[in-house]
């Protein structure tokens, strides 16, 4: 299994090297691009099988000594948590890359910037110690800033400096957290035991302090939360879009990972703080998702609720609640990533067909069909494994903190509304021209979504039935 | 004698590469043979400089080591890629090479026996030629009125630390009765309230501040490098300061060591000073290679920080990271020599508007040099950066630890500027095609890269034995 994690680990990287070797102009890059994902979700399904075998969940490490003398050495492991957000991961990748128009599948430093983010995140989303997490984690602050700056149609590059300089400001604080938490632990330490690290009490604080906010950085809370939105306002590009809505998936792993065994002492302090400003921002974010008149600006507005309950989850529930989280978020992911490629075409159709945007679904019935199972797996219908999991989320959230459930459910509630009514505009028949002609989507695009549909419907009944036992 | 003289070769063979260089009559047009010999010579000096590091030759003054290797090695180095990257130039342009070469030899040769220097006579000395050596080869790349006055500039400035050096070499000799470093230091270590010995001690610092281009001392640097000729860009950031560092170490280490306690709130003042002006100056810079100058500016700082102790530790991390930011330095220097338009090599950052929509591999390659000086994982720069804060923490120093992030930040906002001028601007002008040799640097520096990322211990366990073994 060890040398399974290492493969994943080298698949992006030698699709990387492939991409850079294809024609210019040509579309052979993006099929090394699809081959290398299909790759790794074949070995992320293998090393599902893996864990689903072993007892205590865990599949092997793989060990990397890397300086002996400094005592650091890097360790890659996947538990059931990690596996499941890397299937989830690759598969909104994957979604994003086929979502791509003819005419983007030619750019080369799209595709290859896309695969050296998927390594990153996979090294990430696979370390177990806090000097491979840590490297992983700054790493990201590239290819997100050559992607965004590229492909993102940012229209005030002050935007993008302030987003830059924000994912740099969390890089570096986490690596102030790092390097004192290195000096007291007189070496590395595995992930799991980060919040056992014993520590003076100021130092602690210091450290606490650092790993939230390098954390909170990545995910859209207040007061971070503008400049989320500032920048995926004008992404239509799939991949893009989806790479900028999986930088908060970076901080909820983190405070998974670094709050795994217990919350540290120190840390607890700003759990309430958390919670109220979690909540509140769920809540604004909701209503804002509400007052847009489109259906993508209503998806951030979606995805970032989520993303908050996700993080309300993780800091407030216990570790059994583990895999509900995981389960949950697995789908969200692909849930997210379908909805934005299928609205990024029913947008591009509009534009070819000049036409308005609401009521075009009606004229595509085959990517009416599609758009509206997602619309309704988004928004918690018995459909998939995200109505129980976010049920009993929901459920454990209400039993600690009341108040905190009612904010969570009302928000969710909102945002959840606003979709569904968008779902209804866009089928609108009234909305739209008679004499309009608008291309439906291909067959080959519909098979494609049909299997991914397939995988959600079957989650319903079992969330890891993909797992050869 | 005569094995003395054998073990004085490499020295020998960088005089005689000098003299024919400056001295010896040459046809115009003959840059090809001139890099050809130049290579040559300073291949084999390197060789035999490796095999004989620590033979006594003929020069009693100077004592290699295997600390001396280590720099004289990052010396040679630079000293090739820059003949390799400088043939292009000059081909180009049509101009002679010689009085470049020569004083390439001669800042190799002055820059070794200043690093392995056993006494003060010679320190100054070589001190006093590197700075000639400078100054020749600025006035040699003058073109126009501006590089002129800071040619000037820096030669005003040189005189006067030449003026330190030999004060203070005067002062030591009659107070000590000799210059040896072994005498130097017992003296230093016996009269360590003498305010005479401070000063002589000031005066041999002031200089080396000057040399390596540290602040407030920096002035030559970043007011020079805007409009100078690429070559002489290159030999200022990768070869100029390579040598003075060892010779500024050196001398801390042999000499100054008493005073250390003295000198520490002094060197720190310095390294802040120089990490923020270099930082700062980086973000208002519309011309690369001012930027770059900061930069140079900003990383010396982070290297005094790092050594300012002197022992093994601070020396291994500080080495660690001068070898990582020569190298990415080396690389963004490299892609600077492959972006040209019409014959010109460009320096307005406007000129760069779109260079990746026209050379897509030099400008991504360039943006991974500049994110490896920034210390940004999964580059080889980190692993530089990883020594300096880790040693600033296991001592400690944690507001040193948060300012030198808060830096960092700002010399994030001068690279994004770079990146959004490769990246995000429309192309307006063409760019000349790069050749091949271009891309052959690269790659044998991203290979470089690559290998010290995943296997650091050649950078950090392998010369900290080296360190640890003259230091003992």
């Amino acid at each position: 299994m060890a040398n399974l994690l290492l493969i994943l680990l080298i698949i992006p990287l030698l699709g990387c090297l492939f991409t850079m070797a294809a024609k210019k102009n040509d579309v052979n890059a993006f099929y090394v691009v699809l081959f290398t994902i299909a790759s790794n979700i074949a070995v992320v399904l293998r090393l599902l099988q893996a864990v689903a075998a072993n007892t205590d969940g865990t599949a092997e490490y793989y060990t990397y000594t890397w300086l002996k003398s400094l005592n650091i050495e890097l360790s890659f492991g996947a538990d059931l948590f990690s596996l499941l957000l890397l299937f989830g991961v690759y598969m909104a990748l994957l979604i994003g890359v086929v979502g791509l128009l003819p005419q983007q599948r030619k750019h080369k430093s799209l595709l290859l910037l896309t695969l050296y983010f998927m390594w990153n995140i996979t090294g990430f989303l696979t370390a177990r110690d806090m000097f491979s997490f840590y490297i992983f984690f700054a790493a990201m602050v590239l290819p997100l800033l050559m992607l965004v700056g590229m492909f993102g149609n940012v229209r005030k590059v002050s935007v993008l400096y302030v987003h830059f300089s924000l994912s740099l400001v969390g890089a570096l604080v986490l690596l102030i957290a790092v390097l004192v938490m290195y000096r007291f632990n007189h070496g590395n330490a595995e992930l799991l035991s980060v919040a056992l690290v014993a520590m003076p009490k100021y130092a602690a604080f210091v450290v606490w302090v650092c790993v939230c906010a390098a954390f909170l950085s990545r995910i859209p809370i207040w007061p971070f939360h503008h400049w989320f939105a500032a920048i995926s306002a004008g992404i239509k590009n799939p991949p893009v879009y989806i790479i900028a809505n999986l930088m908060p998936l970076t901080g909820l792993y983190g405070f998974m990972r670094f709050w795994q065994l217990t919350v540290p002492e120190s840390a607890e302090a700003f759990l309430p703080i958390m919670t109220i400003f979690g909540v509140a921002t769920m809540l604004f974010a909701a209503l804002i998702g509400i007052s847009h008149k489109d259906f993508l600006p209503k998806l951030f507005s979606y995805s970032a609720v989520y993303y908050l309950l996700f993080l309300l989850c993780i800091v407030l529930l216990d570790s059994q609640y583990e895999k509900n989280i995981a389960y949950s978020l697995f789908i969200f992911l692909i849930v997210n990533a379908s909805l934005t490629v299928l609205d990024l075409w029913s947008e591009n159709a509009c534009a070819e067909g000049h036409c308005d945007y609401r009521g075009i679904l009606a004229y595509m019935p085959k990517l009416s069909r599609i758009f509206a199972f997602f619309v309704l797996v988004a928004v918690g219908l018995p459909i998939s494994s995200m109505f129980w999991n976010n049920f009993v989320l929901i459920s454990a959230l209400f039993k600690i903190n009341f108040a905190a459930g009612i904010g969570v459910m009302t928000a969710i509630t909102l945002i959840c509304m606003g979709v569904t009514y968008e779902l209804f505009m866009m089928r609108s028949l009234k909305r739209i021209g008679v004499n309009v002609s608008v291309e439906d989507i291909s067959d080959r695009q519909r098979a494609f979504f049909m299997a991914v549909v397939l995988l959600l419907f079957l989650s319903f009944f079992d969330p890891l039935w993909f797992v050869l036992s | 004698m005569i094995e003395g003289l054998i073990y004085f070769s490499p020295m020998l063979i960088l005089l005689i590469a000098v003299f024919i260089l400056m001295f010896g009559e040459h046809e115009e047009d003959e840059q090809y043979r001139c890099f050809r010999f130049s290579r040559i010579m300073l291949l084999s000096s390197f060789v035999l400089e490796v095999i004989f590091y620590n033979k006594p030759s003929i020069l009693t003054l100077s004592q290699g080591t295997r600390f001396t290797l280590v720099f004289e090695s990052l010396l040679y180095g630079s000293g090739l890629m820059l003949l390799y990257l400088s043939r292009k130039w000059f081909t180009a342009m049509h101009r002679q090479a010689y009085i470049f070469c020569g004083c390439l030899f001669l800042t190799l040769m002055f820059g070794s026996l200043l690093v392995s220097s056993t006494n003060l006579g010679l320190t100054v000395g070589c001190a006093v030629m590197l700075m000639s050596g400078n100054y020749i080869i600025l006035r040699d790349s003058n073109t126009q009125k501006d590089s002129n006055i800071s040619s000037r500039i820096y030669l005003i400035s040189s005189l006067f630390c030449a003026l330190l050096l030999t004060g203070a070499a005067v002062i030591l000799r009659l107070l000590c009765g000799s210059l040896d470093y072994e005498a130097l230091r017992m003296y230093f270590d016996l009269n360590q309230s003498d305010i005479r010995l401070f000063a002589a001690a000031a005066m041999l610092i002031v200089p080396f501040l000057f040399l390596t281009g540290l602040a407030p001392m920096h002035f030559w640097l970043t007011e020079t490098f805007g409009r100078m000729m690429l070559p002489v860009f290159v030999y200022f950031v990768l070869m100029s300061g390579t040598g003075g560092w060892g010779g500024f170490i050196h001398l801390n280490i042999a000499v100054l060591a008493p005073l250390a306690a003295y000198f520490k709130i002094f060197y720190v003042s310095v390294a802040l000073l120089s990490i923020g002006v270099g930082a700062v100056g980086a973000c208002g810079g519309q011309n690369i290679r001012k930027i770059f100058a900061y930069i140079a500016v900003y990383n010396a700082g982070i290297i005094l920080l790092t050594v300012r102790r002197f022992t093994v530790n601070a020396l291994n991390a500080g080495f660690g990271y001068m070898f990582t930011y020569l190298l990415a330095m080396c690389g963004i220097c490299t892609c600077l020599f492959g972006l040209k338009r019409k014959g010109e090599y460009l320096f307005m950052l406007s000129e760069f508007e779109g260079a990746s929509q026209k050379r897509p591999y030099i400008s991504a390659m360039m943006v991974i040099f500049m994110f490896s000086l920034l210390g940004l994982p999964p580059f080889s720069g980190f692993l530089g950066l990883f020594s300096a804060l880790n040693y600033q923490a296991l001592h400690h120093h944690f507001y040193q630890l948060i300012y030198l992030l808060i830096m960092m930040l700002v010399v994030g906002y001068a690279f994004l500027q770079i990146v959004r001028a490769l990246y995000f601007e429309e192309r307006k002008t063409t760019f000349d095609k790069a050749d091949s040799g271009i891309y052959t640097a690269i790659l044998l520096n991203a290979v470089l890269m690559l290998l010290i990322m995943i296997l650091p211990q050649y950078l950090t366990e392998d010369v900290r034995t080296m360190l640890e073994t003259v230091l003992q």
